[in-house]
């Protein structure tokens, strides 16, 4: 008898253990973070979100689906790639694009990204669900023109972003001015002076000051921030790495017909910065090839103001960032330059498909 | 130990900082004291040159740039050209010509300092960087392996001017340092004030000629020390066996 009763109490052991061990288990192991969490988006047009994926377990999670939850109209164009594995204490970084409808209501919108994925103890294997809010301020769509088809002027300044720190008001724009004629006045009257009685020391002093003056002005006014800046930044059209381009961008018919063709989504990344003067080429031909297939999304960034996106893609080649360049979501290759860009870019479009 | 030897660990610390951003630490805010294109993939400094061309067709006065250039210009004025810059030391290695110089002509280095800021001002664009032996081969020639680069009509550009500034190298010592360098140009303003500079004792010279034949400027140094060809290499200093020519890095003494 006393046979039966232990196996009875170690078969109600054995079931509060398995329904226990899938409770204690199913923890998440993955943490998502979405940056930003509210996006300022044009009505019509793509609001971009960036999922930073981690895995902080030892084991693996499998099937990592986004979905995205909100009011209608709102989808996730082109919808975001499925991650099939992500390798114990690995990470990821993925792009999310929400598309917003032509007649959203314009202010705030509230959704969020819903995730879903499996990860398997044994033969066990968990679902988890989550969530994270993204708030959404809907613009009107700009009465203009897209940027990219404004030609900018030969020599035209920084904009104010490249030189933040040195923006002015225009009616102290002299004040530069005044000052560098000041020390140029005061170094060449020293050394007038200084002629005659041949004692060297007095200008050398006046020219040491001049040049700790200069230096210390030029900081007050971000010189320096943007001498890093222009030195950071490669434009190829600059040192002669290709010629400048600044004209309309020119697809041969066979082209057109190629890009028309092209069925999957295709997302565009087109780094640019204000002062390179073939970007506007680059930023042209991107808008016509969106014209002509709807597949082909595209957004275009300043690397002044994002440079760890640039990082990120691959467009900052041994620390020196390279514009224009294009980056095709989900291919380890960056186009740079604007030479022959048409034929490459339809190469890069096909690219898989 | 000879001031030559000397010279080599400092050119060698000069190629040294050229090449600093294969580490990884990327752009910093400070000027080269020398020839060096800023957009080498390996740069971790901003060329003179470049800065004042952009400057100028940013239409901004470049007190930054103009107060770094007027400090290391009264630190050593051409002195870097001799004992820093990078490319100086690739015109080094390839000095062995050591004819006199050309006066007339070693004022081209002005005409190129002026044409290359003029042009900045008339053509709103980096024209000097296009044409410049530097950015040949510090930037064209690395990019075209990194893909960047491809060989078209700049490049050939670029590759032309570079071996045409070789061929002189090699046929005159520091061709390019004597009669074309901007940079050069710009530092020979301050040489007679720079704190590092030449010392001549009259009293002790012979006028024998031996600094005279080893100069890679191809200047006297004896009678020019103060001279804007003089990059205070220290040459002549090696040369001199009575001790005539001496260089020193402090305050200048009375005339």
């Amino acid at each position: 008898m006393s046979g039966w009763r232990d196996a009875a109490a170690i078969l109600v052991l054995l079931a509060i253990a398995a329904a226990a061990l899938p409770a204690a288990a199913q923890e998440k192991i993955l943490t998502f973070a979405v940056e930003p969490a509210s996006v300022e988006v044009a009505a019509g047009e793509r609001a971009t979100v960036t999922v930073r994926i981690e895995n902080a377990s030892v084991r693996e999670a499998d099937d990592i689906v986004v979905t995205w939850t909100g009011p209608g109209g709102f989808v996730l164009d082109p919808a975001p790639q499925e991650t099939a594995v992500l390798g114990p204490f690995d990470s990821t970084d993925l792009a999310v694009w929400i598309l917003v409808p032509e007649d959203a209501p314009l202010g705030s919108v509230a959704g969020s990204l819903e995730f879903a994925y499996t990860y398997c103890i044994g033969d066990l294997c968990f679902q988890i669900f989550e969530s994270r809010d993204v708030a959404l301020l809907v613009r009107a769509r700009a009465a203009v023109g897209p940027t990219g088809t404004t030609v900018l002027p030969l020599g035209q300044a920084l904009p104010s972003g490249a030189v933040s720190a040195s923006s002015q008001p225009a009616a102290r724009a002299w004040i530069p001015y005044a000052v560098a004629a000041c020390l140029t006045f005061l170094v060449l009257a020293t050394a007038q002076v200084m002629r005659s009685s041949g004692a060297r020391w007095p200008l050398y002093t006046v020219l040491l000051l001049a040049a700790g003056a200069a230096l210390a002005y030029g900081v007050v006014l971000g010189q320096h921030e943007q001498a890093r800046s222009i030195a950071a930044v490669l434009c190829t059209s600059c040192v002669g790495i290709e010629e400048v381009t600044a004209r309309a961008p020119q697809l041969s018919a066979q082209e057109i017909a190629r890009i028309r063709a092209i069925s999957g989504p295709v997302d565009l990344l087109v780094f640019r910065a204000p002062w390179c003067r073939s970007c506007p080429f680059a930023e042209a031909l991107v808008e016509q090839v969106g014209a002509l297939n709807a597949r082909v999304g595209y957004r275009f960034i300043d690397v002044d103001r994002e440079p760890e996106r640039a990082r990120q893609y691959g467009v900052i080649q041994s620390g020196r960032t390279v514009v224009p360049a294009i980056v095709r979501l989900g291919v380890d290759r960056v186009l740079f330059g604007v030479e022959n860009l048409e034929s490459r870019l339809v190469l890069l479009l096909e690219e898989g498909a | 130990m000879r001031l030559s030897t000397w010279r080599r660990v400092t050119q060698g610390g000069g190629v040294l900082l050229s090449l600093f951003g294969a580490t990884g630490i990327g752009m910093t805010h400070i000027l080269f004291p020398g020839l060096h294109c800023y957009a080498c993939p390996w740069a971790i400094t901003v060329c003179p040159i470049g800065l004042l061309q952009n400057t100028i067709i940013f239409g901004i006065f470049p007190f930054f740039g103009l107060g770094a250039i007027l400090a290391y210009g009264l630190a050593a004025g051409r002195g870097f050209c001799g004992w820093f810059c990078p490319f100086g030391t690739i015109n080094d290695l390839l000095a062995f010509r050591k004819r006199r110089i050309r006066r007339t002509a070693s004022y081209g280095k002005y005409v190129v300092l002026v044409g290359t800021l003029v042009g900045a001002w008339a053509l709103a664009d980096t024209a000097f960087c296009k044409l410049c032996p530097a950015a040949s081969l510090e930037s064209s020639i690395p990019y075209l392996f990194l893909g960047v680069a491809r060989v078209n009509r700049p490049f050939l550009v670029h590759m032309a001017t570079l071996g045409a500034t070789l061929v002189g190298m090699v046929l005159v010592a520091r061709f390019w340092c004597r009669y074309l360098c901007p940079m050069g140009g710009i530092l020979s303003l301050f040489n007679r004030v720079s704190l590092l500079h030449l010392r001549w004792e009259p009293a002790k010279c012979t006028e024998c000629g031996a600094c005279t034949k080893v100069c890679p400027m191809g200047i006297e140094p004896h009678r020019e020390h103060d001279d804007h060809n003089c990059i205070k290499c220290g040459a002549c200093v090696d040369a001199c066996s009575l001790d005539s020519l001496t260089l020193h890095c402090s305050p200048r003494r009375r005339p």
